[in-house]
């Protein structure tokens, strides 16, 4: 007999099921969980955002992954959760018997049966009981060959025999060919034709289907690196491809598979990308959105496709170069701005590895009048003299920052730099730099730490009362500043000198800075080189105090700064006056330094001397007051005061 | 500021330009004026401050002319509309007159009550 259409189910739906499938009246079934819904996401029919109820959990498998079964009260149907919801079973928020909303889910067939996995879902309550009685969706006499109809019509036709997992009618990208699924590598796609309809946004691989094309840009392409270890050796590289829909995901080459694809693949263009496993991203390394990567392997095809407008070059989120003072370093920022000055390539030793590291460093300014360094390693090191002339703009993705030299950025390995970027921001920096900023002055972060010691900025400096009034020198690592004062003492009646008798040897390990012991016979001993020497260099080491109108510091002195300070007068030079008698010599050089006046870049740090923390500042470099200049930047400054 | 019959504080003295040598403000007092040396006829020379304006210092001998540097500083007095040289300072062969020129200005106009206290100049 066939019944009445259960009053559940609205008379306005235009889909009808076979007998078999109808539910059973049951208005607690009705109230909580949505009817029919897996049965019709069995089905491939759409169903928005259905009430379940899970009734069992699993873990499977080695790695964190949940097995969940699902139940509308009628039929019941495995599903597997994505990692991104396992959070929800470790929170006990996903429990047993608890009715959930899938709010994101697809479709997959394994082994000829309809597996749902879980994108997304929201926690509706807790029940205490299996509610009905539901069966295993495949029990039932279910059409599994009907066609892929969102509202279907009346499903006359008798159902064919069941399970092949799909027939080709489907042009549904979910599903796989049931004799080709769980195929690990394979050949590729026959019918390439029917590529171009099977691209999936990025956001939908998993690593359990493996039948996937994505469409995307590559927006980074790292250097090809090698590895050499007790398990063997290789070479590797990895790239990051976007997509439409604005998501990235990292893929990476090995061996043979990088050599053959390494000098094919070029970064701005767009590709369509198949074949290849996918495992979950390590967030440490992998910067990318997309919770997966890919692990391109024999079966990848990678056709280039035309220029597509609609793919992004980038997702930027740009920080303003004068904001990175207050941006912590190790953090990681995208910045963009016009290339002001490239530095010749230079060489480093690692020290972990003893690898050569080539570097570069450049100078970008933006339109917040600020210039912070960028480092360049590697490829992009070399290549950076051409690249970057005449003053592009740049826009850099994947900074790190640092706090070498004040603030400086750096690039790694997952840094992408696009030149010209096609955005609004490139015509913005580029009319700000015409119309003002190739001359006028613009802050400098990154004022050259051990390199050429360049000049804060006016603007940048603050006075010598800040060492106290902002606490510096807490922090674990030191705090700089700069200010312009006035030096108001010198501490120069040490036993001996205001010097340290150093290592002559001016190459490694000693560079002329290790301290020297006096032996008995009048020659000077190095602990650091081993080696006996019958004169020494000896470096200035004594203490003074800056003055300016706000407070006094005392701050430590070494030879490169009291060299400035004591117009050129090198401390063997004095020792000699000393030795001569000349008292009178070695007086007039201090005397002369005495009020001279000091832009002055200091390190403070707070240091814990005999049981106390002291906060003891070094003047790490000090350069002249340019008085004309210093002038114009006052008056400046009291115009501003207005 | 004050009038003609001030006394002026020994030791003090306002820096002026050349326009500001005309001013009655200044009329008999002790001055500073830094300029570049234009001409030197042995008894007077001529003065280009900041201002592009020049100003005529008499020194009846003491500065020989070709013997001072590009720039100096001349404290003197103001007399009528030159300047009676007293001291002469050497500011070498490089200044920023511009500069110096904007400071004087705010320190004779807008900073003037900052720079001119009371006690310097008694009424």
């Amino acid at each position: 007999m066939k019944p009445s259409p259960s009053p559940l189910i609205p008379s306005n739906t235009s889909l009808t099921l076979p007998p078999s499938l109808l539910p059973p009246f049951s208005p607690s079934v009705s109230n909580l969980l949505t009817a029919n819904c897996v049965a019709q996401a069995m089905q491939k029919i759409d169903v928005q955002n259905p009430n379940v109820q899970v009734i069992n959990i699993k873990k499977v498998g080695t790695q964190d992954r949940y097995r969940v079964i699902l139940s509308d009260g009628t039929h019941y149907i495995q599903g597997m959760l994505a990692t991104q919801l396992n959070q929800l079973v470790a929170d006990n928020q996903l429990v047993e018997n608890a009715i959930i909303c899938l709010k994101e889910f697809i479709t997959n067939v394994v082994q000829d049966k309809t597996v749902l996995i879980l994108l997304k879902c929201e926690i509706v309550s807790t029940h205490p009981a299996k509610i009905g009685n539901p069966t295993e969706v495949y029990k039932a006499d279910v059409a599994a060959g009907s066609s892929n109809k969102p509202v279907g019509g009346m499903y006359d036709a008798p159902p064919p025999a069941p399970a092949a997992g799909g027939s080709s009618n489907y042009s549904n990208p979910y599903q796989n060919q049931a004799s080709r699924s769980a195929s690990g590598g394979g050949s590729a796609p026959t019918g390439r034709s029917g590529l171009s309809s099977n691209i999936i946004p990025v956001s939908q691989l998993n690593p359990y289907q493996n039948k996937w094309v994505i469409k995307g840009r590559i927006t980074n392409k790292g250097d090809m690196r090698t590895w050499n270890n007790a398990k063997g050796e290789g070479c590797l590289f990895s790239i990051d491809i976007l997509d439409a829909s604005g998501m990235d995901i990292r893929g990476t080459f090995f061996k043979e598979d990088a050599n053959k694809w390494f000098n094919v693949l070029e970064v701005d263009k767009v590709y369509t990308f198949s074949g290849g496993r996918l495992k979950v991203a390590n967030p440490q390394w992998n910067k990318c959105k997309c919770q997966h990567e890919i692990t391109f392997d024999r079966s990848t095809d990678i056709q280039l496709c035309e220029e597509d407008a609609s793919i992004q070059q980038n997702i930027f989120d740009f920080s303003q170069i004068v904001k990175l003072e207050s941006i912590e370093p190790e953090s990681i920022i995208d910045i963009i701005g016009v290339v002001a000055s490239i530095s010749p390539v230079t060489s480093i030793t690692a020290k972990k590895t003893g690898n050569e590291l080539k570097k570069c460093e450049l100078t970008v300014m933006d339109d917040s009048d600020a210039q912070v360094n960028v480092t360049l390693w590697g490829k992009k090191a070399e290549t950076a003299e051409n690249e970057f002339a005449g003053c592009p703009v740049v826009a850099f993705k994947g900074l790190k920052v640092s706090d070498y030299g004040g603030r400086s950025c750096g690039t790694l390995m997952s840094s992408a730099i696009l030149k010209g970027p096609r955005i609004p921001e490139t015509e913005r920096i580029q009319s700000w730099f015409q119309n003002r900023g190739a001359n006028a002055t613009v802050k400098n972060l990154s004022t050259g730490g051990g390199g050429a010691g360049r000049v804060e900025t006016f603007e940048s400096r603050k006075t010598v009362s800040a060492i106290r009034n902002e606490q510096l020198g807490y922090n674990e690592k030191p705090d700089w500043l700069s200010f312009k004062a006035t030096i108001s003492f010198i501490k120069k009646d040490k036993e001996g000198g205001p010097w340290y008798p150093a290592c002559p040897n001016a190459e490694e390990p000693c560079r002329n800075m290790c301290k020297v012991i006096s032996t008995s016979d009048d020659h000077w001993q190095c602990e650091k080189c081993n080696k006996q020497y019958d004169k020494c260099t000896r470096r200035y080491i004594f203490s003074a105090t800056f003055a300016d109108n706000t407070s006094t510091c005392w701050a430590s002195m070494f030879n490169d700064q009291a060299l400035a300070l004591l117009g050129g007068h090198t401390a063997d030079e004095l020792n000699e006056w000393m030795q001569n008698g000349d008292y009178d010599k070695f007086e007039k050089v201090f005397d002369d330094a005495l009020f001279t006046d000091w832009i002055v870049k200091a390190k403070v740090k707070s240091e814990l001397v005999s049981e106390e923390q002291r906060v003891k500042t070094t003047a790490y470099s000090i350069s002249p007051v340019d008085y004309a200049k210093e002038s114009r930047d006052l008056l400046k400054a009291i115009k501003g005061l207005q | 500021m004050a009038g003609p019959e001030a006394q002026q504080e020994p030791g003090f003295y306002p820096r002026i330009n050349a326009t500001m040598v005309k001013e009655p403000r200044y009329a008999n007092l002790i001055v500073s004026i830094v300029g570049k040396c234009i001409s030197n006829d042995g008894s007077s020379m001529m003065l280009e401050t900041g201002d592009g304006q020049q100003v005529r210092i008499v020194h009846e001998g003491a500065m020989e002319p070709g013997q001072q540097t590009a720039y100096v500083e001349i404290v003197g007095c103001v007399t009528e509309d030159f300047v009676q040289h007293f001291v002469c300072r050497p500011m070498g062969d490089e200044f920023d007159l511009e500069t110096y020129n904007e400071m004087i200005m705010l320190q004779n106009t807008k900073y003037q009550n900052i720079t001119f206290q009371d006690e310097y100049i008694t009424a």
